[in-house]
């Protein structure tokens, strides 16, 4: 599900950081309503009909970054009202869902999944209008034709035909979705149900016209920041490693955090550590007692999955809270902070709204901090390695078992060693897709394990959406790391 | 060819780095041995030119908005002379 830097996301990332470097300059209202020009000139070609289309659609983007639901904010109000807004209402906050559909980027793409292609040469043999078990294929203009009202969208046609001229497209958000979230929307659009979605953002990578996106916390967490009385703690999710680039280490993140305004900066993977401690004994206490299979509850979107998908199992997930929301409640216990997680992932947006109010502040992605930090006119590369202060940063240093909770595979792995028995049974399941055939496995009974690893994003956390590199790249530091 | 190694510079700032500067670092160590043998890669914190990354400068000549596409073409079309 890792995105690569295609220009979709180069274009939600120019946004985000013209957003940034107006906040930082105080010049949000002023400058607003001329960032859609600013992109255009800047090299974004036009993709659309016309200018007016494009800078439409980035208008739809900048409230996005706003972190607004840009339905509430119809055509009349300019961004400039809303910028004003967002700037002033105290009680501004993104809210769940995250995820949404720019309609006016919508491609309306083709949702006739089975289509003949003009690769059809009118055979002799007809194996296609001879497989259609309903008849639904017939010769029109020298060519097979499928009539809609008939297809089922068997597929037997695609399997029958000798030239492969038949094919099956999907929307592509409709792919990447495995629990049918995706609908059908209005004018051939697409729509989404946010009582099937998990939000784990799959949709926001694969559409190739980038009509699916999320409400930005930036603004939140800039007005934080912002803020005197206010000691903002950053909570750096395990998956950090390389995403700042290959010579950024955690200590001159945390430089650029603290220039960034921060007062200082934590690794969740200390979280991860008492998580395996606690989830290791719950499940030990499960095998005592003889109480089934246990999942992990690091992930949101996986959680979400059980909860919404298959609801008898909720009783299987560990009740061991997040690492994010264990370090969040352990730095809170003496000090007066805000929180503010910093990861690769969209549904944790929604964990810290629903699960982890008055823990978590909010939460950005390794992308909307990287749109601050340039918004900020910060550059990572250039804080020397020896100035950073050893301050009170990374107190302690977590285990690499615990910074292994962004692979795929690690929290399964962490669990193992924690019970240190070589008879227990780990899966693990990284996908949403994989996940629901675990899942599956489980509700009849044919999965034997005593504990399952559920990831939403393939590769674990360091294939979410959020991230800056590839998850090859993540997974070959996470190893070179280790061994070291 | 002559002997003189064809200068690469490529910038890692966190600007250029938003906007896929690391795609062309991997392009770049992917090149064959042959091919890195006739270059001289560097890599620079700030090419001052932010709104534009990422920035990548083959010889004299600085490219704005560079991908690993733009810049192979770049550098097979020098190499090749």
């Amino acid at each position: 599900m890792a995105q690569i830097v295609s220009e979709v996301t180069k274009i939600r990332r120019k946004v985000l950081k013209e957003v940034a470097s107006l906040l930082f300059s105080n010049q949000l209202v002023a400058g607003i309503e001329s960032i859609p020009q600013k992109i255009i000139s800047d090299g974004v070609h036009s993709y659309r009909c016309c200018q007016y289309k494009e800078k439409a659609i980035l208008r739809e983007r900048i409230k996005l970054a706003l972190g607004v639901n840009p339905a509430n904010y119809p055509e009349e109000i300019t961004l400039k009202e809303i910028a004003a807004e967002v700037l002033t209402n105290d009680r501004y906050k993104p809210a769940p869902p995250f995820i949404y559909i720019i309609d006016e980027a919508c491609d309306h793409c083709s949702i006739d999944k089975i289509i003949v292609t003009n690769a059809c040469r009118n055979c002799v043999a007809h194996s296609c209008v001879n497989t259609c078990p309903r008849d639904a294929i017939t010769i029109v203009g020298n060519q097979a034709f499928i009539e809609r009202e008939k297809c089922i969208e068997c597929g037997l046609c695609i399997k029958a035909c000798s030239y492969r001229a038949i094919i099956e497209i999907e929307r592509p958000c409709n792919r990447a979705c495995s629990v049918e979230a995706i609908v059908p929307g209005e004018k051939s659009t697409v729509q989404i149900n946010y009582d099937n979605c998990l939000g784990c953002a799959a949709c926001t990578v694969a559409c190739p016209f980038g009509a699916i996106s999320f409400k930005s916390e930036i603004t939140t967490v800039f007005k934080m920041l912002r803020n005197p009385g206010e000691q903002v703690i950053a909570l750096l999710a395990p998956s950090l490693i390389g995403q700042f680039g290959l010579s950024i280490n955690e200590n001159i993140l945390a430089d650029g955090l603290k220039k960034l305004g921060f007062a200082d900066a934590y690794l969740v993977a200390e979280g991860a550590d008492q998580v395996i401690r606690e989830e290791g004994a719950e499940l030990r206490e499960r095998i005592e007692e003889n109480n089934g299979m246990m999942f992990n509850s690091c992930c949101p979107s996986f959680k979400q999955l059980v909860h919404k998908h298959f609801p008898a199992l909720i009783d299987h997930i560990s009740t061991t809270e997040s690492p994010m929301l264990k370090i969040a409640r352990r730095l809170r216990e003496d000090q007066q902070i805000k929180t503010v997680f910093i990861g690769p992932c969209i549904s944790k947006k929604v964990e810290a709204y629903e699960e982890g109010q008055g823990l978590i502040d909010a939460v950005l992605t390794f992308e909307e901090l990287t749109a601050l930090l340039v918004g900020a006119g910060i550059n990572l590369a250039e804080i020397p390695e020896k100035a950073s202060s050893p301050g009170p940063y990374y107190q302690s240093k977590p285990s690499n078992t615990a910074e292994n909770f962004c692979r795929a595979g690690g929290v399964g792995a962490a669990i193992k060693q924690e019970i240190g028995q070589d008879d227990l049974r780990i899966e693990s399941a990284d996908g949403i897709e994989a996940c629901i055939q675990a899942l599956n496995k489980v509700k009849n009974r044919s999965l034997k394990a005593d504990f399952l690893e559920g990831m939403g994003c393939q590769g674990g956390c360091i294939g979410g959406p959020g991230t800056l590199i590839k998850p090859q790249v993540a997974r070959r530091l996470l190893t070179k790391k280790e061994k070291s | 060819m002559n002997d003189q190694k064809l200068k690469i510079e490529v910038c890692v700032g966190t600007s250029c780095h938003l906007m896929g500067s690391n795609l062309i670092i991997e392009y770049l160590e992917r090149l064959s041995e042959k091919v890195k043998a006739q270059l001289d890669i560097k890599y620079i914190s700030c090419m001052n030119n932010c709104s534009q990354g990422p920035q990548v400068k083959v010889g004299d000549c600085q490219l704005a908005n560079a991908t690993p596409e733009l810049l192979n073409d770049r550098i097979e079309r020098i190499l090749l002379q």
